[in-house]
């Protein structure tokens, strides 16, 4: 791209100027606030337009002049256009005519915007501004700042990198960064980790709810069990139903068969009621009393037999008058002793017998002993005496001082002394005993004698001399009586037997026997009655186990209530009825059972059905949470894939940009700085520039440069990226405001040829303040224009 | 005398919404939506009332839907015939399997067909979803009772499967006549339909009674069949009180996040508490207007069902950018050329980033 000319109506502190461009190197000189900025920025914004309203702002005419310009330039092709901008009127004050005065406005725009310069030049406004214009003196020192331009470091980035923001790629690759660690987090992070809090949220979402479904699942299993309950419970009650069925035909069958027993009790019954009539003759007779009856005539008969046998032996020996007075006599004696008072008699006097043989055996006891007791006495005599003699003789040795002596004699006394005590207690002993013995005589022979005085007592007054024949005399006694008493007796049997006799068979005359044996005769019959009698009542008995103790009609009543149910008496019998009453007893035991589960069971299910939690709440909850933790992994791998795309592209973009300007930038970087430094160095990550120091041979950053010599630097990487972002498209003018402020000029004088020469064949516009500069690019060829119109010096 | 009978199906009580907000208020609005039914069954004083299927779903049903649903069946009063669907099928520990179902209700409970006389020249066959796979139930079928037989069954017609749902027990309308049924009651599509052939009225789909899920198309309500001596006539019955709305709002040139909420706002303006709206938020912002979802949804929102917001603004213009000849050109270009689902979030990033604008996630 040429430009050709620039038209300003009003731009800044421009009003009403016209600039002609040449192909080459065109120096605009002019004094500091001369307009020399507003120029290059009236170019940038022909070509661009103004983006924002700050900047439409910042360049509004000072003069109220018409906010316009014109800008003619001419492409590589050969084509030509002019563009017309009034910039209060944004892009409907855009015309852009081509050679043959056709508006192509609407073919240069994008988007709304009409830019003729991006489209031309195919090349951003960033690019163009970055690689194309160092504006105001901006020709920067890597690393530092003035006047708060931006570095070449960071025109370099925005022009290969694109965007607004000065960090460029860089930038948006930290903005990403740091956007994903706000909206995903990080690995490491525990504040600020979204997705970790998301995950957890969705790990407690899914315990909530799998919880929930467990506790359903349970309810449902509590419900199964119920069922079970409940089909068990149904199942006895039906069988409960069948045994009571059961039970109630046993019932049937058991009234049934009561009823046949009340049957069968009434006709047997009335047969025995009729048997029992034919006895009615001896209804009233005591047979009680046919036993006594029966004894007394028994004991008649005996007693006639005996009094039969007495009355013969009477006959053939009757008493004799002295056995009459023999009689009377023992009557008088030995019959007033009855045996009792015989047998304490006879006691008494053998009491007395054993008294006295104990007295005389006590008594010759201790004459004994008295007699052992004086049979010591001599023995103990001697033996004193001898004591006496050896005591005096003792004494006697004693007082010769025979002391040999006084010691055989001293101890044969003592020896003889011992004796006569010994005898001593021995005989005092015996004496004892004897006393004892003699005590027991004494009281043996006072029992005798009181025996024996009893006795006497008794026997004197019955004129008895002994016991034995008082004994003699009631045996003669008791013979005589029996021989006397015989007929008596028979007398009185015979009476007692007529006197049964005519209680119990009055009516009937004949002998006694013929009467007990009619009497004997009506008591069989009397006990056959007796016997109907047993067994009529029998058959109450009878009738009270059929009825147990129910009524006949409530029999029949229930009998016929089954029937009309339809209940068939069954076969079994009441043994069968009573099976199925215990059945029914354990059914009700276990339905019992059966019921207290499923109440249980129930009261399970109802107090836990109540609490199920909202499952499809808590599902949702899941799969919101779910969503959440997908919504945060997609956007984190959207963010590596910005990150990815961004970050590689950026080390491509900035690696093939570094070669290729270090390869662009070296021939030329010895001509402008007479040869001192050939090699230059541009790091790919940060862009930023080095050169190989010849004196060291190191590779330095540039701030070991001088200032001077760093500008050399940057202006020649502006130039080359210029060619670079140009190449196979149209080139754009360089526009350099001023940026040789702080060169010598030795340095200029270096770099104005390498300008002029148009080393990469871009039409260059320097503006500058210094008049030596313009001279010496007027010098060399350049086109000078004067910003001020004076064309000369102040 | 006609007899009348309601035919309601696809209810899916207990049905989850994740993909949209309001998923009680929706679930409620179907219970609501089951005893309307029933009011309406008992206002047209019908003979019977038919559910072809999915009346529930088994995943989270529990005993408080079994009280919901039986307590609803009792008011009918009248019988109830259910024939399972693929969401509620007849199992051990299905709800129609618990020992309180009302005794008016009557529950196919075999993957085969079994008739019931409900009069004089009306059989009801009906069909029931175990969770075996059912296959085509008219396949080997044969209705061969006198009079007017009708087949309840879920099941797709496969002539007209909406695009997306699944077929479960297939058939089709030659296969409904070749097995001699008068008329199909059946469930599975949400959108009601009634299939008609030469011979009149063959298939009926009442549809869920509210809306499940978006796109659903048809009517939302229950089919009331009227069957007398000439034949049959169905009359399909609108239930649903709810919406779900697609809406699109384009939000070409909007600057800020106000211009953003006016423009949905006025996009919103028609649509009230019934309706269940996602609204698909497109066109061309201007570069750094703030488009959040979450925020659009919560200040959009309150006087709907449910609003969730679907993005799809761009705030740059990508294919200008596309061509520029640096690093930001190049991804946005590369970005735009991917078929990585994720590409147009990051494309979006990558732009705000290098502008230095939030990134709205």
């Amino acid at each position: 791209m040429r430009l050709r000319r620039l038209t300003v109506a009003g731009f800044g502190r421009l009003t009403d100027r016209t600039f002609v461009f040449d192909d080459g190197l065109n120096v605009l000189y002019g004094p500091n606030e001369a307009g020399k900025s507003t120029i290059a920025r009236a170019i940038v914004a022909s070509l661009y337009g103004i983006a924002g309203r700050g900047q439409k702002e910042q360049w509004r005419p000072w003069t109220g002049a018409a906010y316009a310009t014109t800008l003619v330039y001419e492409l590589e092709d050969g084509r030509a256009f002019e563009v017309q901008r009034d910039f209060d009127r944004d892009a409907k004050g855009v015309h852009v005519y081509d050679r043959d005065g056709n508006d192509v406005a609407a073919q240069v725009a994008i988007g709304k915007a009409v830019a003729p310069g991006e489209t031309h030049l195919q090349m951003p406004l960033d690019a163009f501004v970055n690689g194309s214009c160092v504006l105001q003196q901006a020709i920067e020192i890597d690393g530092t700042t003035r006047n708060g331009a931006a570095t070449i470091a960071t025109s370099l980035a925005r022009a290969l990198d694109g965007g607004p923001k000065e960090d460029a790629a860089l930038g948006a690759l930290k903005r990403l960064e740091d956007a994903r660690r706000d909206h995903v987090g990080t690995a490491r992070a525990t504040v600020n980790n979204p997705l970790r809090v998301a995950r957890e949220t969705l790990a407690a979402r899914e315990r909530e709810a799998e919880a929930a479904r467990a506790q359903r699942d349970a309810l449902a299993q509590t419900r199964e069990r119920r069922a079970t309950a409940i089909e068990e419970r149904n199942r006895l009650a039906e069988r409960r139903r069948a045994a009571e069925a059961e039970t109630r035909a046993l019932r049937a069958a058991e009234l049934r068969s009561r009823l046949e027993d009340l049957r069968t009790y009434r006709d047997d019954l009335g047969a025995l009621q009729a048997e029992r009539a034919r006895y009615d003759d001896v209804a009233a007779f005591p047979a009680e009393r046919i036993g006594e009856l029966d004894a007394a005539f028994s004991a008649w008969q005996i007693a006639d037999a005996a009094a039969t046998e007495a009355a013969a032996a009477a006959a053939a020996a009757s008493m004799s008058v002295a056995e009459r007075g023999e009689l009377a006599a023992r009557r008088t004696d030995a019959g007033t002793v009855d045996d009792a008072a015989f047998a304490a008699l006879r006691l008494a006097a053998e009491a007395a017998e054993a008294a006295r043989t104990t007295a005389t055996a006590a008594a010759n006891e201790a004459a004994a002993a008295r007699r052992e007791g004086s049979g010591g006495r001599s023995l103990a005599g001697i033996a004193l005496v001898v004591a006496a003699v050896f005591g005096v003789l003792t004494i006697g040795f004693a007082i010769a001082h025979w002391w040999s002596f006084t010691e055989v004699c001293g101890a044969l006394a003592a020896i003889a002394f011992a004796i006569v005590a010994w005898r001593g207690r021995e005989r005092a002993e015996r004496a004892r005993i004897a006393a004892g013995k003699q005590r027991i005589a004494d009281a043996s022979l006072t029992a005798e004698r009181d025996a024996s005085l009893a006795v006497v007592a008794v026997l004197e007054r019955l004129g008895v001399s002994s016991v034995d024949e008082l004994a003699r005399r009631r045996e003669r006694f008791a013979e005589l009586l029996e021989r006397s008493s015989t007929r008596a007796a028979e007398t009185a049997a015979a009476a007692a037997v007529d006197a049964l006799a005519a209680a119990l068979a009055g009516d009937v005359t004949g002998s006694r026997t013929e009467r007990t044996t009619i009497a004997r005769e009506r008591a069989q019959r009397k006990r056959e009655r007796d016997g109907i009698e047993s067994g009529i009542a029998m058959l109450e008995m009878r009738r009270h186990e059929i009825l147990r103790g129910q009524d006949e009609f409530a029999l029949i009543a229930e009998r016929d209530e089954l029937a009309r149910a339809g209940v068939v008496p069954a076969s079994a019998g009441s043994r069968g009825a009573e099976e199925a009453l215990g059945r029914i007893r354990e059914l009700d035991r276990l339905h019992r059972d059966a019921e207290m589960a499923v109440a249980q069971l129930t009261g399970e299910l109802e107090g836990g059905e109540a609490a199920v939690p909202d499952l499809a709440a808590l599902e949702e909850a899941v799969a919101q949470a779910r969503a959440e933790v997908d919504r945060i992994v997609a956007l984190d791998r959207a963010f590596a894939l910005a990150i990815g795309t961004v970050a590689r592209l950026t080390h491509e973009a900035h690696q093939a940009f570094a070669r290729r300007l270090e390869s662009y930038a070296a021939d030329a970087l010895g001509t402008i700085t007479a040869g001192r430094y050939r090699e230059i160095f541009v790091d790919p990550a940060t862009l930023a520039v080095r050169v190989r120091v010849p004196e060291t041979g190191a590779i330095e950053d540039l701030e070991v440069l001088s200032a001077g010599t760093r500008d050399q630097v940057y202006l020649l990487v502006r130039f080359a990226m210029t060619r670079m972002f140009a190449e196979g498209l149209e080139l754009p003018p360089l526009l350099l405001d001023d940026p040789f402020a702080y060169w010598d000029a030795g340095r200029i004088e270096r770099c104005l040829p390498l300008i002029a020469q148009n080393a990469f064949g871009a039409q260059t516009l320097l503006f500058t303040s210094s008049y030596d500069l313009a001279a010496a690019a007027e010098a060399v060829g350049a086109n000078r224009l004067d910003v001020a119109g004076t064309g000369v010096p102040a | 005398m006609p007899t009348t009978i309601v035919h309601t199906a696809d209810l899916h009580l207990e049905t989850v919404f994740p993909d949209v907000r309001g998923g009680s208020k929706r679930r409620a609005a179907l219970a609501d939506a089951f005893e309307r039914i029933v009011d309406l069954a008992l206002a047209r004083r019908a003979d019977a009332l038919t559910v072809g299927g999915d009346l529930y779903e088994a995943e989270r049903a529990g005993p408080a839907t079994a009280r919901r649903i039986f307590a609803a069946f009792a008011r009918f009063g009248k019988p109830v015939f259910v024939a399972p669907g693929n969401h509620d099928p007849f199992a051990a520990r299905s709800l129609y399997a618990r020992d309180d179902l009302p005794p008016n209700v009557r529950v196919f409970a075999d993957a085969d067909w079994n008739a019931v006389p409900l009069g004089e020249g009306l059989t009801l066959y009906g069909f029931g979803h175990t969770p075996a796979e059912p296959g085509r139930p008219f396949a080997h079928a044969t209705f061969d009772r006198p009079g007017i037989r009708l087949a309840l069954v879920h099941g797709s017609d496969e002539d007209r499967c909406p695009p997306g749902k699944r077929a479960t027990a297939p058939f089709t309308a030659a296969e409904v006549r070749a097995a001699g049924a008068t008329f199909a009651l059946t469930g599975h599509y949400h959108g009601g339909s009634i299939v008609r052939d030469a011979a009149g009225p063959v298939i009926g789909y009442p549809g869920s009674p509210e809306p499940i899920k978006f796109g659903e198309r048809g009517d939302h309500g229950v089919l009331v069949l009227r069957v007398h001596a000439a034949g049959i006539t169905v009359e399909a019955v609108p239930i649903a009180r709810t919406r779900l709305i697609d809406c699109d709002v384009a939000l070409d040139g909007a600057s800020d996040e106000g211009a953003v909420i006016t423009r949905l706002t006025d996009a919103l303006a028609d649509y009230g508490a019934g309706d269940y709206v996602r609204a698909a938020l497109h066109g061309a912002v201007e570069p750094g207007t703030r488009v959040d979802r979450a925020l659009l949804a919560e200040r959009c929102g309150t006087g709907l069902g449910a609003l969730d917001i679907v993005d799809r603004t761009v705030a740059a213009d990508y294919d200008a950018l596309a061509h520029e000849p640096n690093v930001r050109g190049r991804a946005i270009a590369e970005l735009l050329a991917a078929t990585d689902p994720d590409a147009p979030r990051a494309l979006a990033f990558v732009a705000s980033a290098f502008d230095g604008r939030e990134i709205v996630a």
